[in-house]
């Protein structure tokens, strides 16, 4: 039998034919020089940035020069501060992270499977889940005290909302006829929950988590902004009181870099977990 | 036709959402031979797909009774689906699990009956090589085209090796040259296995190719409206189609069906 048209191999996508002429956007976006174009235009605004505290454009106590910011960046480093507060900061959003979504999977699987459960509990979730998390940051200090369980909470509860709600929408939209066609097959109760209900809700779950990873930075700089003393949220708010705005613009800094960080590594996983998904591959918007 | 496979007797089905009722199927009453290939044609929406379903076990009939030979076994003893399955279906929407592989989505029923891994893909991989697959079967379905996830599709239900195939429009997706070559594919793999298939399609050429009878069904609410013996001898290829006793049974069963489909397609304006 001839074998038809397989419409994409597995692996990276099909690099163009050898003397194939190339667009001059296809040679900067792809391949070897995309990396260093990619990085031009935020080295660009650096560098004006730079020039502009330079010229005195720009008030150095509210924007110090890039510069300035890297210097502060290795004193910090070097001190072993800044590691410090890296530490306690990612060590509460994991606790937080892996309380809260652990639990949103299961039940957003189950709620999602068995429309009793669901009946039951969405009424309960839609009314609390549009709650912003750090409006009841105070109540959460209130019951949980100050220390370190209150943060993990707060972000765990975060985490959980938009967890459960993702996978619970994943497993509402499972294509019925798999459903139907892992039925005719034999799959029944538990095995049907693992096989077929788990793995088609993997991606929405994904989405779950990614969404998290997002709410569970804005969280805990807020809670270590007003409850803390140490983190990076606290880092940036003791650097406003005591005026080192330089110290203030590393902490947002690595803020940032944590962003970029989770989702790419996010991404990683999704790939490594679901190298079958398709939609995954439109993680990265 | 020495036993039969599938008896139905006045099947009915009636769908009940928010307080319409839709009687699907009506008095339904047919018998399959064992290792018979038959087709019911008839027009959309008069509930061939439903009756598919109910003689799958996936819904239950309103009223009526369908058994499947082997059902009970000598001494009325029920018998176990993981000895070998009353039936396997095959989707018009192909319905492969896109997070298996070929080979995976192959042995997903021997893996449901508890068959050890390494037999168990031994037989999937048997089932892959009849349908031609076989350098595809690390392959997730996202990366096939349309006729080869029918393919899997039709490896998985044949390998799960059941008393009954059901296939419900299983061609009806995809372009005219693909559907023919997998009607002949589907030809010779059915005259290697000798299953008993129930086969619904809406194109009359497809059902006079494959077919040993035709059930032709009435316009919504379904029921029985002719049977169409097709007296062509095995095994059969593509070229039935030149002779003009094929093009006799083709319009012989187009001229049963118009009725239905006028009649379905005035209720729908
Ligand atoms: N789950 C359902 N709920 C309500 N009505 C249904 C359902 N499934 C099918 N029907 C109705 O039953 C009739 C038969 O449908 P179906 O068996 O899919 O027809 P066919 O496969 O012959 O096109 C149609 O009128 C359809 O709208
Ligand atoms: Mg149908």
């Amino acid at each position: 039998m001839k074998g038809e048209q397989v419409f994409s191999e597995p692996g990276p996508k099909t690099p163009a034919l050898k003397g194939e002429p190339r667009s001059l956007a296809a040679r900067l976006t792809e391949g070897p020089l995309s990396a260093s174009f990619q990085i031009l235009s935020p080295l660009a605004a650096l560098l004006v940035w730079e020039a502009g505290v330079a010229a005195g454009l720009m008030d150095r106590r509210f924007f110090p020069a890039p510069s300035t910011i890297f210097v502060a960046l290795g004193q910090l480093l070097g001190t072993g501060e800044l590691l410090d507060h890296l530490i306690i900061s990612l060590s509460r959003m994991a606790a937080g992270f892996l309380l809260g979504s652990i639990p949103g999977i299961l039940l957003g699987l189950l709620m999602g499977w068995f429309r009793l459960l669901r009946a039951l509990l969405d009424p309960l979730v839609a009314a609390t889940f549009p709650v912003p998390k750090i409006a009841i940051l105070p109540l959460v200090m209130l019951i949980f005290g100050i220390g370190e369980l209150s943060k993990v909470v707060i972000i765990a509860i975060g985490c959980f909302y938009l967890v459960l709600i993702s996978s619970m929408a994943g497993v509402r939209n499972i294509d019925p006829v798999l459903i139907e066609a892992a039925r005719n097959f034999g799959a029944r109760g538990r095995r049907m929950f693992w096989k077929v209900v788990l793995p088609s809700t993997l991606p929405a779950i994904f989405t779950g988590l990614r969404l998290s990873l997002g709410v569970s930075l804005i969280v805990i700089v807020a809670a270590e902004f007003v409850a803390a003393n140490r983190g990076i949220g606290y880092l940036i708010w003791i650097s406003w009181q005591t005026l080192t705005t330089e110290h203030m613009y590393v902490g947002i800094l690595v803020i940032g870099i944590l962003g970029i960080l989770f989702t790419y590594g996010l991404e990683r996983l999704g790939k490594a977990v679901m190298p079958w998904s398709v939609d995954f591959r439109t993680f990265r918007e | 036709m020495a036993r039969e496979a599938i008896t139905a007797r006045e099947v009915t089905k009636v769908y009940r959402a928010r307080g319409a009722a839709t009687t699907a199927v009506q008095d339904f009453s047919i018998t399959v031979g064992e290792g018979e290939f038959l087709s019911l044609i008839g027009p959309s929406g008069c509930g061939k797909s439903t009756f598919l379903r109910m003689v799958a076990g996936l819904i239950r009939p309103t009223a009526g009774e369908i058994r499947i030979r082997g059902e009970l076994e000598e001494g009325g003893r029920e018998r176990s689906w993981r000895d070998r399955p009353l039936t396997a279906m095959v989707f018009q929407e192909y319905a492969l699990f896109p997070w298996r592989t070929v080979i995976e989505n192959v042995g997903f029923g021997l893996e449901m009956r508890d068959m050890p891994r390494q037999e168990r893909e031994a037989l999937a991989a048997r089932y892959i090589e009849k349908v031609g697959l076989r350098r595809f079967s690390g392959y997730y379905p996202y990366q096939l085209s349309g006729g080869m996830k029918q393919r899997v599709g039709i490896a998985r239900a044949f390998c799960n090796n059941p008393e009954i195939m059901l296939m419900d429009e299983p061609f009806g997706a995809l372009d005219a040259q693909t559907r023919t070559v997998l009607q002949q594919e589907l030809l010779r793999i059915w005259e290697e296995e000798k299953k008993t298939v129930l086969y619904v399609t809406h194109a009359i050429d497809e059902a006079v190719l494959l077919s040993d009878r035709v059930i032709v069904m009435t316009a919504q609410p379904g029921t029985l409206k002719a049977v169409v013996a097709i007296d062509f001898g095995r095994p059969r290829d593509l070229k039935l189609k030149t002779s003009s006793r094929f093009a006799e049974l083709e319009y012989m069963i187009w001229q049963l069906l118009e009725e239905e489909v006028t009649r379905t397609l005035r209720g729908e304006t």
